[in-house]
């Protein structure tokens, strides 16, 4: 495939059509489960490719790209995978059923099938001994089944989330490529670095104070101050990394070491109190890319990698299994007064990681809360029965405590893995398995579902596909002529590339799950425009590259008569 | 290991037939075209990718002139590349290596990961397969849709399940709660069995073998029966009753039993489980221990005719027999010899009268090496002490069944007795008798025993529950000839024993029927009247000395009288027995005048007299030319 727009938009329309045919899957793949799925809201998928197909007309016709189309093209198929996995997700009425009201959703969906089971395999003997009507086993066909139908109206589309999201991010892409696309602006980038990031703090700062819960309602509106973080970053190395290579005794000056401390910790703050952990992994990820590749001296390479190893080694040690930890002498010792320090979400999360099918003992800090409300609400059960007294005695702690662990924390990732694991080579089937009982599989654990129904194949076409972006990424950042564009198209790949690694990692258990989403293929709003918008950026980025090597290639061919637009001149 | 087995078995279950077009395949095929639509793309984005490895920009990068030399080749353009390839390479293989980590939950941890295998049972999705279908109905040996055990029935807008021999069932079939009875293990269903796109495009069937309709051997009418005369004695106790030559289960059921209805509600399961006297949930034909008394003279025949020593004499005197020196002499019930096992006796007369000096001296003669290769051979365990390794484990392999988890879930506890080599003879003697160390038979292997003696070829059959499996060998325990001669041993003691009193109706009804009667005490724990738990008490124990408790334990308070259980085996008809009943009845507190031939026979007569009008004991009794042959032995 060439790097040419109508190459890449031959490929976007393949794309679709196979999009369709996933569409179709899941709405058959519903028949027999027992619910239809909505024309509308498949429609409206459908048709957000359209704007994605005024995008590349946009990006040659009007803004004459010559960057790399790939980028383009990996993170709309990644999207296309996205958007399809969501449909199957949201189609089924259990997975969209409130709370306390799912039980009912499923059981309607199971009658359905229940009942086409019966009436094609009872005999008449069989049917009437039931009480039905005594009709011999005749094949029902799907479309004739009472499947529920889904109450979606062309007004719910245009007012959910769901369509304004992805049309946000479009137009947000769009702006980004255009705004990188200027010289101006990226000189006032670098100028005013610093004042971007206090900028961006306020907001996050707000976030911080009126949200100490957490996400709000499963969005993340400091998602986006992700950007100017990384620009900042990216500024105030280009500024400095001549005087960090400067070193003395293998260490540079603090001078030119503090204002990059400080800006690397700013975000770590808001992060920390927010606690998304995941957001600082991911962003230490790309910090450490992009100081490696600005400064580049192996002694504080070694400083650097060796003390990441060091801190994620005292993390791990300190959350290791009881039994893990007493097989290796001395590392109870090591291990108890980093476990003391841990914050107990971190525990509770390295547990889930490494120890996930155990539960802890009910004595646990971070677990004990949930258990004794869990017992409580259990003796309630007991005393209205009146039962209390036998209940008590045969009480099995042990097997309550597990029961307990495996319906409440241990749910979603259990489940998950079950899932990853009933998918084998090929996945159960579009819309065959049951990734709808795993909680937030849309977007989170959207990975999960991904292997659950496509299986290993599925996996590996999302992971390709990310390798693709991230290796063209790069390839952008190679060719950079200039330190700031190197280092932010460095930055925004590591950030894209970091941020799918551990999420799909904290799905198959490389890493522990840091509620994170995946970047082009998860619904999650803020994250999906954030993804976009970084996407625009790489992409004018790379469009700059390739636009001066052709003006540089045309000046010194003395040909300055020829169209710079021309891709072809590249080659 | 084990999970591969039990995916192995599942995958050999016959599918149903399905005459019905599969409308999965449909979606399993649209999903396997999307897939190969999207990895196409990606190769042909690969491909691009390689193909623009080599372009190379036309300009230098611009490294400020102002640096020294050493510091601007560092900067240079390909320096800092060099980082970014190391990044590109870097991340390559952490992407490849979370990829492994799922190859690995995908293809190798339900093989491999212990921890994974024990948890995947909380798998959601077994519960959601098994919702989407139902339970195939349970149908008795007849196959008769109105005979069968459990089936749906449309209740308003729900389906139930029905039980129509609710309590009579509730044993084998097991309730939701505790440990998987038969309705678990039939229609369990595991979701890593279920096919992948790929194979249901390719025709694997999507319905489970758990839908299907299971024939088991239990015969309705028989089961009722059975459970009616257990109850009419007001008793607690056991019933199996086999097909010798199939081993087929007619009827297995032991009171008190269970509503399954009832037990849907957990507290109710729970209030049974905690009653530990009554103890309803304990299927007691499988898994309660009971002292088997002289019905154990049936195994002590066994091995005798196993090690060739059938022969064996044995002169019975009112002063008991002394096994080794300084031992309590060994006697009858009564305190020395009874009318019948005085004197010079055979084989025979010692079965047929119930002579412990006999069995015990035969017990002696044979050695405990003998009694462990017979007890090999009829699925007894045999242990070198009386605690250890394997003890009252479950033994699902006594089982002919299609599946491991129908196997386990009615898995008997195994019996055992003791057969160290440096064992004390009077243990030995003792344990000829169904005494001592083998005190903890169930009803389940005493009628194994019955069944030993009963097929016509000397063989043990396997027990089996499903219909439709094809009958199974445990072992050949003895020859056909040695088999005979041992039923005209057991019809002796019908004819002219023990049994003969409570049998007459059946010899009436011109059935001929061997057997053999016990009775055995067995010390049992006082219980809370109430609750029904068992009564415990702390013991201390101290230091002689300084009077510190050194140790402190609970134990359970043993009540002053023992329970007396009468048993019962029995084989009809003996020329071709076609039935083995092997009958437990426990005593009351407190009761004194407890006898096999008194409580448990009797139950044994009506119901060998009901085997017969319901069919079960196949052709015409009594003029065969095998009854003539095994009388004119008799009077030799």
């Amino acid at each position: 495939m060439k790097n040419r727009a109508s190459s890449h938009l031959v490929a976007l329309f393949i794309i679709i059509a196979f999009e369709i045919v996933g569409y179709y899957a899941i709405h058959r793949a519903g028949l027999i489960r027992g619910y239809q799925t909505s024309w509308v809201s498949g429609m409206r998928d459908l048709l957000l490719f359209v704007p994605i197909t005024i995008l590349v007309f946009w990006l040659t016709r009007v803004m004459r790209f010559v960057g790399n189309w790939t980028l383009f093209t990996a993170a709309i198929l990644l999207f296309a995978v996205g958007t399809m996995v969501q449909y199957r997700l949201y189609s089924d009425p259990e997975y969209n059923a409130p709370r306390g009201t799912k039980e009912a959703a499923r059981e309607e969906k199971t009658g359905v099938m229940r009942e086409r089971f019966i009436q094609e395999t009872y005999t008449a003997d069989k049917k009437q001994m039931m009480g039905l009507p005594a009709t011999p086993p005749q094949a029902v066909p799907i479309e004739d089944s009472r499947a529920k139908q889904a109450k979606y109206t062309i007004g719910d589309a245009l007012v959910s989330g769901s369509t304004w999201i992805p049309l946000i991010s479009f137009m947000l892409f769009a702006l980004s490529f255009w705004l990188c696309t200027k010289d101006r602006v990226l000189l006032w980038i670098q100028r005013h670095s610093f004042l971007i990031v206090l900028v961006t703090l306020v907001p996050l700062a707000a976030a911080v104070v009126t949200s100490q819960a957490g996400k709000v309602e499963n969005m993340t509106p400091w998602e986006p101050s992700k950007i100017p973080f990384l620009l900042g970053f990216a500024g105030i190395l280009t500024a400095r990394y001549k005087d960090l290579a400067r070193t003395y005794w293998g260490l540079p000056r603090a001078q030119d070491v503090v204002p990059l401390v400080v800006m690397a910790i700013l975000p770590f703050l808001p992060f920390f109190v927010l606690k998304d952990f995941g957001q600082m992994l991911v962003f230490s990820g790309a910090y450490a890319t992009l100081y490696m590749v600005a400064v580049r001296r192996w002694p504080q390479l070694l400083l650097f990698v060796g003390s990441m190893a060091l801190v994620v080694g005292i993390l791990v040690v300190g959350a290791l299994p009881r039994d893990l930890q007493e097989k290796v002498p001395l590392l109870p010792a090591l291990a108890r007064p980093v476990k003391a320090v841990l914050p107990d979400r971190i525990q509770q999360r390295f547990h889930l990681w490494l120890d996930g099918f155990t539960p802890p003992t009910p004595d646990t800090p971070w677990w004990k809360e949930k258990y004794d409300k869990a017992l409580a609400k259990e003796r309630e059960k007991w005393d209205k029965s009146g039962q209390r007294e036998i209940m008590e005695k045969s009480f099995d702690a042990q097997k309550f405590n597990r029961d307990v662990w495996f319906d409440d924390l241990a749910f979603q990732p259990a489940q998950a893995i079950f899932g990853v694991a009933s998918g084998g080579t090929t996945g159960r089937g579009i819309g065959l398995g049951f990734a709808e009982l795993i909680p937030i599989a849309d977007s989170d654990y959207i990975y999960a579902a991904i292997s659950e129904e496509l299986g290993l194949t599925g996996g590996a076409i999302v992971i390709l596909a990310i390798i693709v972006f991230v290796c063209a990424g790069v390839r952008t950042s190679i060719d950079s002529r200039d330190m700031f564009t190197k280092l932010s198209s460095a930055g925004l790949t590591a950030f894209i590339g970091f941020q799918a690694l551990v999420n799909i990692g904290g799905i198959t258990r490389a890493l522990p799950m840091t509620g994170i989403t995946l970047p082009f293929v998860s619904h999650g709003g803020f994250s999906l425009m954030t993804s976009f918008a970084m996407l625009g950026m790489l992409m004018a980025f790379s469009h700059l590259n390739a636009r001066d090597t052709i003006v540089a290639a045309t000046t010194v061919r003395q040909q300055a008569k020829r169209d710079p637009s021309i891709p072809e001149a590249v080659q | 290991m084990y999970a591969i087995l039990l995916l192995q078995q599942a995958a050999q279950v016959a599918a149903p037939a399905q005459s019905f077009p599969v409308p999965e395949k449909e979606p399993a095929l649209l999903s396997l075209v999307y897939m190969g639509g999207l990895a196409l793309m990606i190769l042909l984005l690969l491909v691009s990718l390689i193909r623009n490895r080599r372009r190379r920009t036309g300009l230098a990068a611009i490294a400020s002139q102002d640096l020294p030399e050493e510091v601007r080749r560092k900067l240079g353009s390909t320096a800092t590349n060099r980082g970014l390839r190391a990044l590109r390479i870097f991340f390559v293989l952490m992407a490849l290596g979370v990829f492994g980590l799922h190859v690995y939950w995908a293809k190798y941890a339900s093989a491999e990961n212990e921890r994974f295998q024990e948890a995947r049972y909380r798998d959601m999705r077994n519960r959601r397969l098994a919702e989407s279908t139902l339970r195939g109905w349970i149908l008795d040996r007849t196959g008769k849709l109105d005979r069968a055990l459990a089936y749906y029935k449309k209740n308003g807008n729900e389906l139930e399940r029905m039980y129509p021999m609710d309590k009579e069932m509730a044993h084998l079939f097991g309730s939701d709660l505790g440990d998987p009875g038969l309705e678990r293990a039939l229609f369990g269903i595991q979701s890593s069995v279920v096919p992948e796109a790929l194979e249901i495009v390719q025709g694997k069937p999507v319905m489970q073998a758990a839908v299907q309709d299971v024939k088991l051997t239990i015969d309705r009418d028989f089961q009722k029966a059975v459970a009616e005369e257990l109850a009419k004695s007001g008793r607690n106790g056991a019933i199996i009753a086999i097909n010798p030559q199939t081993g087929a289960v007619l009827a297995l059921y032991s009171n008190p039993s269970f509503s399954l209805k009832e037990v849907r509600d957990a507290t109710t399961w729970a209030r049974l489980n905690a009653d530990k006297r009554e103890n309803p949930l304990l299927s007691r034909v499988l898994n309660a221990y009971y002292v088997p008394g002289s019905t154990f003279k049936t195994f002590t025949m066994i091995a005798a005719y196993v090690a060739g020593k059938q022969n064996h004499t044995y002169v019975g005197t009112g002063g008991g027999y002394v096994a080794e020196p300084g031992a309590r002499p060994i006697t009858d019930d009564n305190g020395s010899c009874e009318t019948g096992t005085c004197g010079l006796m055979e084989m025979l007369q010692a079965y047929q009268h119930s002579s412990n000096q006999y069995f015990a001296n035969l017990a002696v003669t044979l050695g405990p090496d003998n009694l462990r290769k017979a007890g090999e051979l009829t699925g007894l365990g045999t242990y070198n002490g009386t605690s250890g390794e394997g003890q009252g484990r479950p033994a699902p392999e006594l089982w002919n069944a299609s599946t491991a988890a129908i196997r386990r879930a009615i898995a008997p506890t195994q019996s055992w007795i003791v057969t160290n080599p440096k064992m004390r003879r009077y243990d030995t003697a003792l344990e000829g008798f169904g005494q001592g160390y083998a005190g903890q038979q169930t009803p389940f292997q005493m009628a194994l025993f019955a069944s030993t003696v009963a097929n016509m070829e000397g063989k043990l059959m396997k027990p089996k529950i499903e219909e439709d499996r094809p009958p199974e060998v445990f072992n050949q325990v003895v020859s056909p000839q040695n088999a005979a001669d041992m039923r005209r041993i057991m019809q002796s003691v019908n004819e002219g024993g023990t049994g003969r009193g409570a049998m007459a109706p059946v010899k009436a009804a011109g059935i001929n029927t061997g057997g053999k009667t016990g009775t055995a005490q067995k010390n049992i724990p006082e219980y809370d009247p109430n609750t029904g738990a068992p009564r415990t008490r702390i013991v201390q124990q101290k230091d002689p000395k300084t009077g510190a408790v050194i140790r402190q334990y609970e134990e359970l308070i043993i009540a002053e009288q023992p329970r007396i259980d009468a048993w019962f085996l029995c084989v009809a008809p003996i020329e071709n027995p076609q039935l083995v009943l092997a009958i437990v009845v426990e005593g009351r507190i407190g009761e004194t005048r407890v006898y096999g031939g008194k409580y448990a026979a009797p139950i044994a007569a009506q119901l060998v007299l009901r085997a017969k009008a319901l069919g079960l004991l196949g052709g015409s009794p009594g003029n065969s030319t095998q009854t003539m042959q095994a009388e004119n032995r008799g009077r030799r």
